[in-house]
C-alpha cells in the first residue's frame, strides 16, 4: 500500500499555542520518564506520541486528548514493558543518582576525617616539627601525611590540598566497593520497582463475609476510596460480557 | 456495544485484535485506537494501544513506515508482516477455542 492509497485525514483544525505547549508537556515528561530506553527508542516514542496526541487534539481537543492517553507514568511503564518484555531491567539513572550521592557523601566523610586529624595535630602545639602519617579508615581511606616544620603548621586548607594532591582519598577497596553497589543499585532498582507492582496484584481483602459489619464498612469504604477490586459476582459479570463482546469481533 | 470492559481480559487479546485490525487496513496509532472504539471497545487507554503496537514491532510481528503528514511530524503507519500473519492465525483459532471453551463452562 502506498502513501497515496491511505485514507486522507479530514483538513486538521488549528491547534492553539497553549495546547501544543500542554502537548509538549506531557511528551517531554514522558521522555524524562523514559530516559533508560535506548536513545533511538526514545526519539521514536516521543515523535509518535505527539503526532497522535496532535492528531486527536485536532479531532476531540487537547484536553480530551490528553486525557485519553492516560497517565504518562503509566504510558512509561507500558512502554519499558514493550521494549525489555516483563523480566527485570536495569536502570541507569538509579545507578547514577547512587553513585554521585556515595561519592559526595563519602568524599567529604573522608575529607573531614582527614582535616579532623591535621586540626589535631595543629592543636597538639605551636613549635611541632616532623612528619605525621594517617593512616586512615581502614580499608576505605588511603593514608594522609603531614609536615610540619618548626611550628609552621599548615592551615586547613593547606592539609586539604595536600591530602587531594598526594594521595587520592579513596582506596582501592572502597572504590571497588562503590563500584559493586552502584551496579547492584542500578540491577536491582527494577527488581524493587517490579516487586511493588507485584505487591499490588496480591489480594487485597482477604476479608471473610463472617467477620461482620465491621469488616464490610471498611470493605465497601476502601472500594469507595480506592476502587479496589470488584466483587466476584461483578467481575464475573464483567469477564461474561467481555468475552461475549470481543467473540463478536472475530466472529 | 458500549459495556465497559475488564482492562486485563482485553490486554490479553488486544495483540489479536491489533494484529487484525492492521492486517485489513494500515493504521498510525491514533487511527487504531479510533477503530478500537468504532469497534466498541470505547474505555480503551490510548497509553496500552501504543506500547502494544511497540511490543508487537519488537517481536517483528508489525513494520512500520513513516508516511508525512500535513498536520505535524511525520506518521507512523503499521502493518503486519509474515510473522505477524501467522500469530494472527494462530491467535485467532486459540481464542475461538477458549471462547468455546469458556462459554460452555459459563452457560452451563
Amino acid at each position: 500500500m502506498s502513501s497515496s492509497d491511505l485514507p486522507s485525514p479530514a483538513r486538521p483544525a488549528r491547534v492553539s499555542v497553549v495546547d501544543r505547549l500542554r502537548i509538549e508537556r506531557y511528551v517531554w515528561t514522558l521522555d524524562s520518564l523514559l530516559y533508560d530506553l535506548p536513545q533511538h527508542s526514545r526519539v521514536s516514542t516521543r515523535r509518535e506520541v505527539r503526532q497522535n496526541l496532535l492528531t486527536a487534539a485536532t479531532e476531540v481537543g487537547a484536553g480530551q486528548a490528553l486525557t485519553q492517553i492516560g497517565s504518562s507514568a503509566y504510558l512509561a511503564r507500558e512502554q519499558f514493558g514493550a521494549q525489555f518484555g516483563d523480566r527485570p531491567r536495569h536502570s541507569w539513572v538509579a545507578a547514577g543518582i547512587f553513585a554521585a550521592t556515595v561519592f559526595l557523601v563519602a568524599t567529604s566523610l573522608w575529607a573531614s576525617a582527614a582535616l579532623a586529624y591535621g586540626d589535631g595535630l595543629m592543636a597538639t602545639g605551636r613549635h611541632l616539627s616532623g612528619t605525621y602519617t594517617w593512616h586512615g579508615i581502614a580499608y576505605l581511606q588511603n593514608s594522609v601525611t603531614y609536615t610540619l616544620t618548626n611550628g609552621r603548621a599548615p592551615t586547613s586548607v593547606a592539609a586539604l590540598r595536600r591530602c587531594s594532591t598526594r594521595s587520592y582519598p579513596w582506596a582501592p577497596c572502597s572504590s571497588a566497593g562503590c563500584g559493586g553497589s552502584c551496579h547492584a543499585v542500578g540491577t536491582r532498582a527494577r527488581w524493587a520497582e517490579r516487586s511493588a507492582r507485584l505487591a499490588r496484584h496480591f489480594p487485597h481483602d482477604r476479608s471473610n463475609t463472617r467477620l461482620g459489619s465491621g469488616a464490610q464498612l471498611l470493605r465497601s469504604w476502601g472500594s469507595r476510596r480506592f476502587g479496589v477490586r470488584p466483587s466476584p459476582h461483578e467481575q464475573t459479570t464483567r469477564a461474561v460480557r467481555g468475552v461475549e463482546g470481543l467473540a463478536g469481533e472475530f466472529a | 456495544m458500549s459495556t465497559s470492559h475488564d482492562p486485563q481480559l482485553l490486554k490479553g487479546v488486544l495483540s489479536l485484535l491489533l494484529l487484525r485490525l492492521l492486517d485489513s487496513q494500515e493504521s498510525y496509532g491514533y487511527e487504531v485506537v479510533q477503530r478500537l472504539r468504532a469497534l466498541g471497545l470505547v474505555d480503551i487507554v490510548e497509553g496500552s494501544v501504543y506500547p502494544a503496537l511497540a511490543r508487537l514491532e519488537r517481536e517483528k510481528r508489525v513494520t512500520t513506515r513513516l508516511v508525512p503528514s500535513s498536520s505535524g511530524p511525520a506518521r507512523k503507519y503499521y502493518r503486519p508482516t509474515g510473522l505477524g500473519r501467522v500469530a494472527l492465525a494462530e491467535g485467532t483459532a486459540q481464542w475461538q477455542s477458549l471462547v468455546s471453551v469458556v462459554s460452555a463452562a459459563l452457560t452451563s
